[in-house]
């Protein structure tokens, strides 16, 4: 992605040239093909066709790249808690509200 | 207000309703299927026929039929792929836990070394109660109590496999998306029942409230408090209801397709599916469909390779 945020757009080589250059491990080229093909279907790259190349250029900005992941993690973190046949005691996504948060401690303080 | 089994009880007969309408239709197509073997020749001379398509009755048939039968072996297939993933799921992380003996003063309840908060119930037959050291080392006695006692309850009804059994019926019978609500919703009220459970037990909603924001705070990602248990525990009582619109929908899509399968039933009385009754039905659909799909296609083409701007 720091490749793709360099460029207005890029092709797969120009990805797979620069980062095998800097990359103690070589990767074939078609691994960069795929993951940005990858990127592409999910949306964080577009894919322009010219003629037989693939040109991509990013969607997103480095900073709402960052916060996608963000999100992206907890929701993955809520899928994988999704799918499990369980009964938790708090299993919630957002943290509560100051109010519900005011509401609980005065139920607490009878404690 | 919706008790939970009421609300369990609605959303297993409407979705034991659906899967019973698609066995019914897979029942239909099976007893349609007629395997003698046909020679190429007379395939060949089938679709000469069909270029000069002629509807009748039994090619609506057998093209309802074909549908009927892959619907059946999606909804098959979505069922046991849901199962499946909640099963293995739920195994592969019961896998990262580590037991490391009972709970103290609690009779049943298993301890896990974990620092992370967790209390929860699991098991589909014997549902256990499982807290991690993380959380005895968090909590008083008085709200461990009334943790156990919420999970308890979660226990005593089988909480666990009631999840697994509302979501693999919710996601096989797609064809009725309310499920997917009933379904989300008497995981809430279960919550709300197993609060009341604890509330009870301790006597007071004190312990079970500052348990709840123990874990609030000290929880970290994917692990909450819902509001509405909050306001619940308030003496708030949710106006929810059960959108019933949405729920008569669902009950008409799948009479909607009982009657389909009847009128499938009872026209493909004559070579119901055999591979000349297909390659008929085929081919006359082709000979209709395919300038459609020819458009399709060449828009979707047209689309992918469009000049660069």
């Amino acid at each position: 992605m720091a490749v793709v945020w360099q460029h207005d757009a890029i092709t797969v080589r120009e990805v797979f040239e620069q980062l095998n250059a800097q990359a103690p491990r070589q990767r074939a080229y078609t691994t960069f093909m795929t993951v940005m093909r990858r990127l592409a279907a999910k949306g964080v790259l577009e894919r322009r066709r010219e003629g037989k190349t693939d040109i991509y250029c990013a969607v997103l900005t480095a900073e709402e790249y960052a916060a996608a992941r963000a999100r992206a993690g907890v929701g993955a973190l809520v899928d994988e808690f999704g799918d499990l046949a369980l009964a938790h005691f708090a299993a919630a996504v957002r943290q509560l509200a100051p109010e519900q948060r005011a509401k609980l401690e005065q139920l607490a303080s009878d404690d | 207000m919706t008790s939970a089994r009421s609300l369990f009880r609605l959303h297993l007969l409407l979705g034991a309703l659906a899967l019973a309408t698609v066995a019914v239709a897979a029942a239909v197509t099976l007893r349609a299927v007629d395997i003698a073997p046909l020679s190429l020749g007379d395939v060949a001379a089938t679709c000469r026929q069909a270029l000069v398509p002629v509807w009748r009755v039994e090619t609506f048939a057998t093209l309802a039929l074909l549908v009927l039968a892959a619907l059946s072996a999606l909804v098959a297939s979505r069922a046991a792929r849901s199962a499946v993933r909640q099963l293995v799921a739920t195994r592969r992380f019961m896998k990262t836990l580590q037991v490391v003996g009972p709970v103290a003063d609690a009779q049943g309840a298993l301890l896990i070394g974990d620092r992370r908060p967790l209390a929860f119930c699991a098991g589909y037959l014997r549902p256990r109660i499982y807290v991690s050291s993380g959380t005895t080392a968090l909590l008083s006695g008085t709200q461990l109590t009334a943790v156990l006692a919420h999970e308890a309850h979660h226990a005593q009804r089988r909480d666990p496999l009631r999840m697994l059994v509302a979501r693999t019926l919710a996601e096989s019978a797609f064809f009725v998306p309310v499920l997917h609500r009933s379904r989300e919703r008497y995981a809430a009220l279960a919550e709300l029942a197993a609060d009341d459970a604890a509330v009870r037990a301790s006597g007071r909603p004190g312990p079970l409230a500052a348990a709840l924001l123990a874990f609030d705070a000290n929880g970290g990602p994917a692990v909450g408090v819902a509001p509405e248990r909050v306001d619940h525990l308030a003496g708030q009582r949710s106006s929810w209801q059960v959108p019933m619109r949405d729920v008569q929908s669902g009950i008409a899509t799948i009479g909607v397709l009982g009657i389909v399968i009847s009128a499938t039933a009872l026209a493909s009385t004559g070579e119901g599916l055999s591979v000349a009754a297909v390659a008929m039905a085929g081919c006359t659909f082709f000979v209709l469909a395919a300038p459609v799909l020819l458009a399709l296609a060449s828009l979707q083409y047209l689309q992918r390779h469009r000049p660069a701007v």
